[in-house]
């Protein structure tokens, strides 16, 4: 049980993947410039990571190192995700037109988000079992959503300050998303070994 | 060689299961599109320009079948587009009525007083939050937050008072939403008279805070018969659905005789 906690504190603070390890930037900055778009985001990114680490857990172990086919790990785990994703555009686009629309292209591109993709290469170099794994992405995904909601909910004030001119837009974007990396690194002591 | 089979079917099997399992979601799931808006799509030049005042020719297409008009129609597009258009959705021969805005504010900068001087953020929505740049509540603050938000580039700020250019203007109203104080008005494109001032106050403390104020003195409804302006708050204002009916050379002689020159005529097109 404790190992579960640590995984998930580790996963949504210490070892964020946007702060931290600085995976999947491209929606981090690209849909984060308002609240709505932003939990939206972090809904599908944290649906998909919880999926994939589980169903790819299930191909690595029981395909993958059973028939020694690690070499086709990277394709069977882009396949696993693309196919998720997928599947995501499809409910949203059903149930949420609105979502769909503001998403735009940020939505097809979670299949090259390089945050799920880590994600379960991590998975698979750190040899966590079922449940861990499935806690790890499920945890990763909230600390996406966090860091994409909080970085939404600053972009959203920003907009009401008075911004020189030179830092309009990408500037000020990312010099905020830099402060807010340097400020989990506040966590980096929070666990130990 | 076993190696190659066992990775071939396993790949295989993976990849044939995550289809099947789509292709069945894909039939459960889908979302029928209206078959015109592709239609309309294909009619479109399809180079997203955005001056139609929708994000793209797909949104202009999804709205255009929605709503069963062609608001300003497509621009690049021309007359012919537009007429092609009108075919596909059946309502060929009618007259759309595309507007036009107009700016309800013709002081310039020395004819608006301001008591102090206000040296906050240059945009009109924070300007009207605070004390604002300008003493009259209702004025044109002339920073030109609507000239930001134009597709076309017909507005823009001379001497702190609002231009249109009404060849590029295609009434797509986007500076009327953002416009904080109201002042921006989408009239019909053949309209070709508009009360250029918001004012609602009574002419002494209008007078207090600019020179073009409408007054309110009422005139403009009294001087002919059946006439299409009327007093609203101390304000004049146009009913546009009785103007059509008034004489021009009826509304060009009201707005010879407003005192204070507010009824303001359109020479263009």
């Amino acid at each position: 049980m404790r190992d579960l906690f640590l995984i998930f504190l580790s996963a949504v603070l210490v070892n964020n993947f946007v702060l931290t390890y600085f995976l999947g930037i491209c929606p981090f900055l690209g849909v984060s410039s308002s609240y709505e778009q932003a939990v939206g985001m972090g809904l599908a990114v944290t649906f998909v990571m919880s999926l994939a680490s589980s169903i790819c857990w299930i191909f690595y172990h029981l395909i993958l190192v059973k028939f020694g086919l690690l070499i086709l790990e990277y394709v069977v785990f882009i396949l696993v995700i693309a196919s998720l994703v997928q599947m995501v555009e499809m409910f949203i686009r059903k149930y949420s037109p609105s979502l769909y629309q503001s998403l735009g292209i940020y939505l097809p591109l979670i299949t090259t988000n390089c945050a799920i993709l880590g994600l379960v290469l991590f998975m698979v170099i750190r040899d966590y079992n079922f449940i861990q794994s499935v806690v790890f992405g499920f945890s990763s995904g909230l600390g996406f959503s966090l860091v994409l909601v909080m970085m939404a909910g600053i972009r959203e004030e920003l907009k009401f300050s008075d911004i020189p001119q030179a830092l309009k837009g990408a500037g000020i974007t990312l010099i905020t998303a830099g402060i807010l990396a340097l400020a989990f690194m506040g966590f980096s002591g929070l666990i130990s070994s | 060689m076993d190696k190659l089979l066992i990775s071939l079917f396993s790949l295989g099997g993976i990849a044939f299961a995550f289809g099947l399992i789509l292709s069945i979601l894909d039939k459960r799931l889908r979302v029928e599109e209206d078959s015109k808006i592709e239609e309309v799509l294909a009619l479109l030049p399809g180079i997203n320009c955005g001056a139609c005042g929708f994000k793209g020719c797909r949104d202009f297409a999804q709205a255009v079948v929605k709503e069963n008009n062609i608001f300003g129609g497509c621009l690049p597009g021309g007359e012919e587009v537009n007429k092609r258009l009108a075919k596909v959705l059946g309502i060929e021969g009618k007259s759309f009525s595309s507007k036009k805005v107009v700016v309800l504010c013709l002081a310039e900068k020395g004819e608006k007083y301001s008591s102090f001087e206000y040296r906050g953020p240059e945009t009109c929505f924070l300007a009207n939050i605070s004390l604002a740049n300008i003493d009259c509540r209702y004025g044109c603050l002339g920073f030109g937050d609507c000239v930001e938000v134009c597709p076309t580039q017909a507005l823009k700020v001379e001497k702190g008072k609002v231009i249109v250019d009404y060849k590029k203007c295609i009434g797509c109203g986007k500076c009327v939403e953002a416009c904080p104080r109201g002042i921006l008005k989408l009239i019909d494109k053949e309209d070709k008279v508009y009360v250029g001032c918001s004012n609602q106050e009574k002419a002494a403390s209008t007078k207090k805070v600019c020179s073009k104020g409408c007054i309110g003195c009422g005139l403009c409804a009294k001087l002919i018969k059946n006439s299409p302006f009327y007093l609203e708050e101390g304000l004049a204002k146009i009913d546009y659905s009785r103007l059509k009916t008034t004489p021009p050379e009826e509304v060009v002689k009201v707005a010879e005789k407003c005192p204070v020159k507010v009824i303001k005529l359109l020479q263009e097109k």
